[in-house]
């Protein structure tokens, strides 16, 4: 549900594309459930966040309205971002768990240990504004996807997030052999 | 590229503001200072922090981004190439209140 795409903007869904949902995301969105895109539209979104240095912030994207509020609706979600080169961003879901981490258990994300904090995290450079490679679905009901910001520099930085949303109206089929893209529930990503 | 002129103030002139979805770059800084004593220019940027976990209830900040003095009588320019970054408000603070001094500021947004 959370990737990095070398050509994410090439590979937006499109109607009559075919979505797979792998791992059960919800009480009505559950493993192998396979919807089709009927309709498409495109809406940006921006929001900016002035960090102090050596400080930490959080972004719940359920409350920044980036969960749909249909169940037949899928947000497609392509994160740019710019400004802010020393802020660093570790996404977490559910709160508290962060999704990119190595197998050893103290290999996880900790901004405030030095060891640790350049561990599962992207910045400017990974998913720049106008050619981001951060892709994110949402759908109704899915746990909250948190985006945990430290700012590693030195002075005051301002990080502006351009949210390309794909807003797909989708309605499930049955019997489709082939799909255009799986989304896999974010635990499958965390083994 | 867009540049604002603005008269020696103590109180403060406001040079341009930054869109919240940009990041301000001064350009090049200019001060021509035609009063009858030196003048100290301080080049403000006024903002307000994100709550953070370390202030979860911000309020306005003033960070001093450049400070010059001009002797009267002369000039100064000086090319940034937008090292100088305004997050908020870009703010000229005069230690005078002189029409006779000018300040230019040439920025751009990013």
């Amino acid at each position: 549900m959370i990737k990095l795409v070398p050509n994410a903007f090439k590979e937006m869904l499109k109607e009559d594309n075919t979505v797979k949902f792998v791992g059960d995301f919800t009480d009505s969105v559950k493993d192998g459930d396979t919807f089709i895109v009927e309709r498409t539209v495109q809406v940006n979104y921006e929001i900016s966040i002035i960090l102090p240095p050596a400080d930490t912030t959080t972004i719940d994207l359920t409350e920044v309205g980036l969960y749909p509020e249909s169940s037949k609706t899928l947000y497609e979600v392509l994160v740019g971002l710019k400004g802010g080169k020393d802020i660093l961003i570790y996404p977490q879901i559910p709160a508290g768990k962060y999704l990119w981490r190595l197998e050893k258990s103290f290999m996880t994300p900790n901004p405030s240990r030095e060891n640790l904090r350049y561990l599962g995290e992207i910045s400017v450079d990974d998913s720049p504004y106008n050619d981001p490679k951060l892709r994110i679905h949402t759908i109704k009901d899915l746990e909250p996807l948190l985006f945990v910001l430290y700012n590693d520099g030195s002075d005051y930085e301002k990080l502006v997030m351009k949210f390309f949303v794909n807003k797909c109206k989708i309605e499930k089929i049955e019997g489709i052999a082939e799909v255009t893209r799986k989304i896999l529930h974010f635990d499958l990503l965390r083994w | 590229m867009p540049s604002v002129v603005v008269e020696a103030d103590t109180g403060g002139k406001t040079a341009f503001e930054v869109p919240a979805n940009k990041i301000g770059k001064i350009k090049f800084l200019e001060v021509d200072n035609q009063a009858t004593s030196a003048i100290t220019i301080t080049i403000q940027d006024v903002f307000t922090p994100s709550a953070s976990a370390g202030n979860p209830e911000p309020t306005e900040v003033t960070e001093i981004r450049k400070v010059i003095t001009v002797e009267a009588g002369a000039s100064y320019t000086e090319k940034l190439d937008g090292y100088i970054e305004i997050l908020g408000a870009c703010v000229v603070v005069a230690s005078a209140t002189d029409s006779a001094c000018k300040v230019i500021v040439g920025y751009d947004f990013e």
